[in-house]
């Protein structure tokens, strides 16, 4: 029972026209399938519920809800409360390649008068689907207007345009990795305290960038760039590496004939002449990726470091704890990590061999 | 009776929806109160999560009960890359009173959506038919489009068929046809006793239109509700075993009754169903009707004579009671049966076959513990209750006529069946030859206490005894007084 109070339960609807691609994303992302395996997915029938740990104290209530008019008629109307309350995150999908493009919005419009009836203080995220149809240079500009007239809908059901995210994505390309990035960015509770303690690592490993992903969906939770790195022109590179760590996983179940779900590594390095990566578990549900620059010393040191650093990091990951400590300990990260931080600047090697400023 | 028939589907756009619907406007209101449409039995939209379920739920008999109204139905999904959304779920439900029987109803749904998955399996007619341009969709104006489609006709004729013959057999074309019948589970035959009385209620179809097995054709001149099953073997020269089974047939088909052995010495009393009779005006009339004999020739013609009236018929039933044997009961009310013209015996035949007089059977039970303790073969002790050291002497030696004959046709079997052709036994062991010499009198006289001592467990009445002995009642009670067979106790049941 204390378990589920310190686990952070999240309502996220997932609604939009049928076919529009709803179960598709779902798939891909948290059941491991492959873009072109989603072809074989049948029409969702009524609401089909998953419950997704992420980064283990966060539970999603992911309720992926049939588009076929007939449901959607139910939703809005005998299931309407229990449906729409107590929503987190409502993510609505356009399909662009739909013809019916007015009825599409007027659904839309339904959808989010219900959802500000019972939830007004929920985000939306409106994902412009089904991209790769639309001619590359069309993109932006179909984009753009779509999400100026859907802006214009929700500010006229009553969310404050915070509220509302727009962004397109397709399953053939990164762009649904850094779609979904932004939701679970969102939804997980503790995200400023994970950056700022990355902040840290990052300063003292001396790192140009690293990166926390978490390991079964290969989402990035956060990442923090220093210095020099900030000039980096690919700003998609986060969601990049997402697609690519998936199609790793993908490749190496195929070559050892077991399941996705089930593929990992230890570790990961590259080394090149102008940089050197390493990837490595951080906590039981996510990897770091660290990138450094091409010093064998301090990359080597950097991976000491980042071993030592997974036992501070266990606290953001934990689920089970003792009666009257709970109150306590759920303060505890943002309070005990700096004492740990502390400790682990006495005990580290820096490279340069000068014992930090304390 | 079928209330309504369905024809559901899972619609990649619209999601579940009644394609097709017999009468129109059972399920999905009618556009705009069509001409003979009805109000819905149900709402559509309680029972659609049911009537087209999740996947992993299909292919199996699923049905609801709602507003009074059951809905069977089996869903189907057909996993094919060919469909959009790469499937195809249907269903089609019959839709029934909440309080009927659902047996002989499964079985039809079963078939008719196997039928149904045939056609769209095979030829794809199920899909195609949705893409006939002329179509019309449940509830949209100009429903149904008659002439367009094969799924509309097919649910009007399961409907009108099942209620009206409760079979039906629709043929589509030269391969597809649906044949459902109903089926009404039955009971088992009734064990029939030599001793039972059969009477026919229905004529037996004549000859020409069905053929009469052999022993139906010898009997049948004999089943006139008077000769009890023995006498009609007997008469027709067919044995026992055969006439019994002609008789359950005939009974099982509701073409015959069993009736008691009618006696002068039979009892009967009247039943709870009695008030019923008293009741019902008609019965009475038709009471009156059946009892009455054929008046007397009588040269002075007068008028006919006035029907019996109902006060006089219940006076009479109602002075029937366990202590009145029929002798004693005609006795007592001859005049009135006599200036009425009743018929007794079908006065009381009457009763029986309505159900409000009930005979009642005597049965014998031997007390005498002394007997059979020597009779009994195994050491029981003398507490062996009557019953039980009763049943031993039927076990041994002195049989009933028919046990006799049953085993020795088994011996005779097993002898010829033995491959070392073993001697059949001679003849049956245990009967009575007429020509027994020697001490035939006591001789007989001891065989007959014999067998009678067989029936004395309380299980069996005194009409078997009497025909099994061909004695009359007098008789045989003149030999429970005899001593012989020790202290008998007659009870009535």
């Amino acid at each position: 029972m204390e378990r589920s109070k310190r686990q952070k339960q999240r309502k996220v609807l997932l609604m939009g026209r049928s076919g529009a691609g709803k179960s598709s994303m779902r798939s891909i992302i948290f059941s491991n399938y492959v873009a072109k395996d989603v072809r074989r997915l049948g029409a969702t029938v009524d609401v089909e519920h998953s419950n997704i740990r992420f980064m283990g104290n966060l539970m999603l209530n992911l309720w992926d809800c049939g588009g076929q008019d007939s449901f959607v008629e139910s939703y809005l109307s005998n299931q309407r409360s229990h449906v729409f309350t107590s929503v987190a995150v409502l993510i609505f999908v356009f399909d662009i390649s739909s013809r019916e493009a007015a009825s599409d919005t007027l659904s839309f419009a339904s959808t989010i008068r219900a959802l500000h009836e019972f939830s007004p203080t929920s985000k939306i995220f409106v994902l412009i689907h089904k991209m790769d149809l639309v001619a590359p240079d069309h993109r932006p500009r179909v984009v753009h207007q779509k999400a100026l007239e859907l802006r214009a809908t929700c500010a006229d059901e009553g969310f404050a345009s915070q509220q509302v995210d727009f962004w397109a994505t397709s399953i053939w390309d990164q762009s649904l990795y850094r779609a979904w990035t932004q939701v679970i960015y969102f939804l997980v509770p503790n995200a400023s305290a994970i950056e700022e303690m990355l902040g840290r690592l990052a300063g003292l490993l001396e790192a140009r960038e690293v990166v926390l992903y978490e390991r079964t969906t290969c989402l990035v939770v956060t990442h923090v760039t220093r210095g020099a790195e900030e000039g980096n022109p690919y700003g998609d590179r986060f969601e990049r590496m997402s697609s690519i760590l998936k199609t790793h996983k993908h490749s190496t179940a195929r070559h050892t004939g077991t399941m996705a779900s089930e593929v990992s590594f230890a570790e990961l390095q590259i080394k090149t002449g102008e940089f050197m990566l390493f990837i490595t578990r951080l906590t039981e549900n996510t990897n770091l990726a660290v990138v450094m620059a091409s010093d064998e010393a301090s990359f080597n040191a950097a991976r000491v470091n980042v071993q030592l650093a997974r036992r501070e990091f266990a606290h953001l990951d934990i689920v089970e704890k003792k009666g009257k400590d709970g109150q306590r300990h759920a303060k505890g990260p943002v309070g005990s990590a700096e004492e740990e931080v502390r400790a682990m600047d006495d005990g580290e090697v820096s490279s340069s061999g000068r014992a930090s400023d304390r | 009776m079928l209330k309504a028939v369905f024809y559901a589907r899972f619609h990649p756009e619209r999601g579940p929806s009644v394609v097709h619907q017999y009468p129109n406007g059972s399920i999905i209101p009618a556009f705009a109160d069509q001409v003979e449409s009805q109000q819905p039995l149900v709402s559509w939209s309680d029972v659609s999560a049911y009537v087209i379920p999740p996947y992993e739920v299909c292919n199996r008999p699923f049905s609801i009960c709602a507003e009074g109204h059951r809905i069977l139905g089996f869903p189907v999904s057909l996993e094919d890359p060919k469909y959009e959304r790469n499937r195809f779920t249907f269903n089609v439900c019959f839709v029934l009173n909440e309080t009927e029987d659902v047996k002989p109803w499964l079985a039809a749904v079963n078939k008719t959506v196997a039928f149904f998955q045939a056609l769209e399996e095979e030829d794809g007619l199920l899909q195609t038919e949705e893409d006939l341009p002329g179509l019309r969709w449940a509830g949209e104006d100009g429903y149904p489009a008659q002439s367009t489609g094969v799924v509309y006709k097919l649910l009007k004729s399961i409907v009108e068929d099942l209620n009206t013959y409760e079979e039906t057999c629709i043929r589509l074309n030269s391969y597809h046809v649906l044949n459902l019948r109903l089926v009404h589970p039955q009971p088992p035959p009734p064990k029939v006793q030599a001793w039972d009385v059969p009477l026919l209620i229905r004529d037996l179809p004549s000859p020409e239109h069905w053929t009469w097995d052999l022993t139906l054709q010898r009997i049948h001149p004999y089943l006139d509700g008077v000769n009890p099953i023995q006498r009609i073997a007997e008469l027709a020269d067919v044995e026992l075993k055969l006439v019994k089974r002609a008789v359950r047939e005939l009974v099982f088909h509701h073409r015959a009754l069993l009736l008691d052995l009618f006696h002068f010495q039979a009892i009967y009393t009247p039943t709870k169903d009695f008030a019923w009779f008293v009741a019902d005006v008609e019965m009475q009339e038709e009471c009156a009707r059946y009892v009455a004999l054929p008046p007397t020739k009588d040269p002075t013609p007068h008028e006919p004579q006035p029907p019996i009236s109902a006060s006089v018929l219940i006076t009479l039933y109602t002075s029937l009671a366990p202590s009145t044997p029929l002798h004693s009961f005609v006795q007592t009310h001859y005049t009135t049966l006599l200036t009425h013209c009743i018929d007794i015996r079908r006065l009381i035949t009457f009763g029986t076959t309505k159900g409000f007089l009930r005979r009642i059977y005597r049965y014998a039970l031997a007390l005498d513990n002394n007997n059979l303790g020597l009779k009994s073969q195994t050491s029981r002790t003398g507490e062996g209750s009557a019953k039980t050291g009763g049943s031993s002497p039927a076990k041994s030696k002195s049989k009933s006529n028919e046990d006799a004959v049953r085993e020795f046709e088994r011996a005779w079997k097993r002898a010829a069946m033995s491959s070392g052709w073993a001697t059949p036994p001679a003849e049956p062991p245990a009967l009575l030859s007429p020509g027994a010499g020697g001490e035939e009198g006591a001789g007989r006289e001891e065989e007959v206490d014999e067998k009678l001592r067989g029936f004395l467990d309380g299980r069996h009445c005194f009409d078997e005894m009497r025909l099994a002995l061909r004695m009359s009642e007098r008789e045989l009670l003149a030999r429970f007084d005899g001593g012989r067979l020790g202290e008998v106790l007659v009870f009535n049941k």
